[in-house]
């Protein structure tokens, strides 16, 4: 059985593991905490998963009936991550596996959005080709087999989510705004406005989301409140129209590169509904297979944490005593 | 029964075990901003130095600061931890108090009248407490924790006509030649030991054992004194003229 700790951005998460039985997911969000600042102040975030790390643990245990006993290893994300918060998960997650007398596996954060993917309800066996994309991150990778993959393209500056929230602050949405966009985007024309989509050049899968950003503020500047009052709607549907085709047409030209039947999704934007549905009508068009893992799996949790660390082999105890979280790198 | 201490409030990082009232071991060194990386294999060796098992605790004791944010953050959860896995009473006790109280033997030889622990806050500003020697067991505290300039603090201290007042901490190492400066104020020499604070000054005295309680360990949390700053939402907005 795993306990696992995720403490990357914020949201304070832990989850127990017991083969390919999921017992239990407790995820403590920050949300309304960071909402006045109108984004994740980092000081806060630490502040605050100090606050309810302990409680989170003793609840994902409690709910999975287990005791320390039952366990074998402690998994925590190492990295990447906002630094002081990575850090509060490593000190708790290493300091429970040293008490308890179990191994230590230090886990990569895109590692386990990956390892979301062989979880039930529903697990997906590799190769695959997954598209990671949340506030944090957004990456495409090939899975050969569960544990090892490849990276195949990244974001070069902001990540797709982040990219959706700030567009949705541009247009007046309170923040975290993507969900938000998403509704407002539900009754516009996507075809309406021209957003540029990053580095759209055959054979490059890599996004770049910061020019887009930028032309919808000058867009908005240029056109001044009138044209924001008159379509609102339509400028959140394009707008997001454009984020959403640079994810869909580089997910599925990789997979085609790579020769790949197999494309799965993960992180917090697998919630949008555009990207669903127009992944979904890709997939259908070129004959591949997708499957997107349940909502609560999609976002952080610690429960992927504790896939993923069923793939890793533990370090000398040593070292994990020693272990430090890292702000960046990817696996 | 043993008791675990860890003062991580500043670059100096202290643990000490303590049983029946007697310090049975101790460590105290430069941290830096490692103190993730050094505590835990630290408490490992002292416990194995001393001949004792992590079972064998019978509670812990853990500085909460005023100090670095980060460094107290990872002495606590970890404090927290052990005591969450373990089943172990756990206590804070403030940095400062720790570091007055080490004074206090130094203290009395130089025969001053009150101490003034002194932890580096940062940005131009320090965290600093007044104490008492009149109690000859415990320093008292006489101020509440102030959180101020260098420069302030000594004109508080004039303008409270104070005189003999030993002050030492890594916050009077940083601004050393201010202080040494301040009449009425005497300061160790700047490499001196009295300006580290030792875990071991955290330890309860003997017989002073309590049982283990989840929402006892969720009250202690770190002294910040200071807000968080929002500054990095800031200077993102400064860069992304968009977000105004
Ligand atoms: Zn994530």
């Amino acid at each position: 059985m795993i306990l696992a700790v995720e403490t990357s951005c914020d949201d304070t998460c832990a989850a127990v593991l017991d083969g390919d039985e999921l017992r239990s997911s407790v995820v403590s969000s920050q949300d309304e905490f960071h909402a006045r600042y109108g984004g994740v102040v980092p000081e806060v975030a630490s502040r605050r998963h100090l606050e309810l790390i302990n409680p989170v643990i003793a609840d994902a245990m409690e709910q999975a009936g287990a005791v320390a006993e039952d366990l074998n290893r402690v998994a925590v994300t190492t990295h990447p991550g906002l630094i002081g918060a990575l850090m509060i998960g490593v000190a708790t997650a290493k300091t429970l596996a040293y008490s308890w007398g179990v191994d230590l596996v230090g886990v990569s954060h895109i590692d386990g959005h990956i390892a979301a993917n062989y979880l039930p309800p529903d697990p997906v066996e590799p190769p695959f080709v997954c598209l990671i994309a949340s506030g944090g991150h957004t990456s495409i990778v090939h899975v050969r087999e569960r544990g090892s993959y490849d990276l195949v393209g990244q974001t070069l500056d902001d990540a797709a989510g982040e990219a959706l929230d700030k567009g949705a602050r541009l247009l007046g949405l309170d923040y975290p705004g993507g969900a938000e966009l998403d509704r407002l985007a539900a009754s516009g024309d996507s075809g309406r406005f021209d957003f540029p989509i990053g580095l759209d050049r055959e054979g490059n899968h890599d996004f770049s989301f910061s020019g887009l950003k930028t032309s919808l503020y000058y867009f908005l500047r240029d056109g001044g409140a009138e044209v924001l009052k008159r379509s609102r709607a339509d400028i959140a549907a394009s707008y997001q129209g454009a984020v959403v085709t640079a994810l869909v047409s580089k997910t599925v030209a990789a997979a085609r590169s790579l020769s790949c039947g197999s494309i799965c999704l993960s992180g917090g934007v697998s919630a949008n509904s555009e990207l669903r549905r127009r992944l979904s009508e890709a997939c259908r068009e070129e004959g591949m297979t997708l499957r997107i893992p349940p909502a609560e799996l999609c976002t952080d949790n610690a429960a992927m944490i504790a896939s993923a660390a069923r793939y890793v082999a533990p370090l000398p105890r040593g070292e994990w005593l020693a272990l430090a979280a890292r702000a960046s790198g990817a696996s | 029964m043993p008791v675990l201490a860890i003062d991580t409030a500043t670059a100096t990082c202290s643990i000490a075990i303590g049983k029946d009232g007697e310090v049975a071991g101790e460590a105290t060194f430069a941290a830096g901003r490692s103190h993730l990386e050094l505590l835990l294999p630290s408490i490992d060796r002292l416990l194995a130095d001393c001949g004792f098992d992590r079972e064998q605790l019978d509670s812990i004791i853990v500085g909460t600061g005023p100090g670095t944010f980060s460094g107290l953050r990872v002495g606590i959860a970890t404090a927290r931890a052990m005591s969450q896995a373990l089943i172990l009473h756990l206590a804070g006790s403030g940095s400062l108090n720790a570091l007055a109280a080490g004074l206090m033997e130094a203290g009395g030889a130089t025969g001053a009248e009150s101490l003034l622990p002194v932890i580096d806050a940062r940005r131009g500003q320090v965290f600093a407490r007044l104490f008492s020697l009149a109690n000859a067991g415990k320093p008292v505290p006489q101020s509440e924790i102030m959180c101020l300039s260098p420069g302030d603090l000594l004109s508080r201290l004039k303008a409270e006509r104070r005189t003999r007042v030993l002050a030492a901490g890594d916050g009077v190492q940083q601004y050393h030649s201010l202080f040494s400066a301040a009449s009425g104020v005497e300061v160790p020499c700047v490499d001196d030991d009295a300006h580290l604070i030792k875990a071991r000054f955290h330890l309860p005295p003997a017989g002073a054992t309590r049982g283990y309680d989840f929402a006892g360990l969720l009250d202690v949390t770190p002294v910040y004194v200071r807000e968080p700053d929002a500054d990095k939402t800031v200077l993102l907005r400064k860069r992304e003229p968009w977000l105004e």
